[in-house]
């Protein structure tokens, strides 16, 4: 019968417990990994900054200047655009980190295994 | 968020990548005693941390050796975080030295196995990287920050337990 040194023992204990090929799930959020655009620090800052300038400077210097109506509408309406985008910006950066976007897909995976 | 320009573009680190993921998932079942949910958390992790550090990889070495040693570094400073992963001196080392080293048969390996999987962190991860994957004790000092004696002493005594464990 074959003997097994110390080294060789733990080689072929540890090989056997702990030696798989990843499963075909994690494959698939990997691959969902590898499709998010990563964005640097300052561009992140500047889209947001971009996003706001519009309902900012609204805001400071709104008394200042004289507006028609149909200017304040156009103002209000990109207002809420710039809103609507801010939130889609910070919904966005929290699914940029693995682990949110990991536990997003599977609540998603779930979903449709109950549909 | 890549911080120098990288030798690979973000295209074959994908690829290299994706023919490294089983090294990788072993990698995190070996640090997280095998549990399926955390090498999958640790994989996908260490994409994201080998991505930012792409700008680091000189190409001095083939690129699946630098994602290897970073993922064990990455997993190992993990541990130490969680302070499952001691890395202080052991004083009182009585064990001696001189021991005679077991032989094992086919049949002993799966309870090997499970006595393996039961030892601490400071004891199991050493042992590993010793025997399985063949690393030399200074380049495991080098990713695990313990000294050489204590991880000599820390392997020297997993198998003393384990050599007990073995005669019950």
């Amino acid at each position: 019968m074959k003997k097994f040194s110390y080294p060789e023992a733990v080689h072929r204990a540890v090989g056997e417990e702990y030696t798989r090929k990843a499963p075909e799930a994690l494959r698939f959020k990997i691959h969902e990994l590898m499709r998010v655009h990563l964005m640097k620090p300052w561009q992140f800052a500047g889209t947001v900054l971009l996003l706001i300038a519009t309902p900012l400077s609204f805001y400071l210097f709104g008394r200042k200047l004289i507006y028609s109506e149909e200017m304040l509408l156009m103002l209000n309406i990109s207002s809420g655009i710039a809103v609507f985008f801010i939130i889609f910006a910070g919904v966005a950066h929290r699914y940029a980190d693995p682990k949110n976007k990991a536990e997003l897909l599977e609540r998603i995976n779930a979903l449709r295994a109950r549909i | 968020m890549l911080q120098d320009e990288p030798l690979l573009s973000k295209d074959d680190y994908d690829r290299e990548f994706e023919k490294a993921l089983d090294m990788i998932y072993s990698i995190g079942l070996k640090l997280y005693r095998g549990n399926e949910d955390d090498a999958a958390d640790f994989a996908q992790s260490v994409y994201v941390f080998a991505l930012k550090q792409l700008g680091k990889f000189g190409g001095r070495s083939a690129f699946s050796t630098w994602l290897y040693r970073l993922a064990w570094n990455f997993g190992l400073e993990d541990l130490r975080r969680k302070k499952r992963l001691v890395t202080e001196t052991i004083d009182n080392f009585d064990i001696a030295a001189d021991e005679p080293e077991p032989v094992f048969e086919e049949e002993e390996i799966e309870r090997l196995r499970t006595h393996i999987a039961t030892l601490p962190d400071n004891y199991r991860i050493p042992l590993i990287l010793l025997f399985f994957e063949n690393m030399p004790y200074a380049e495991i000092s080098a990713i695990t920050g313990m000294k050489e004696g204590t991880l000599k002493a820390n392997v020297h005594r997993a198998k003393h337990i384990l050599r007990q464990k073995m005669e019950k």
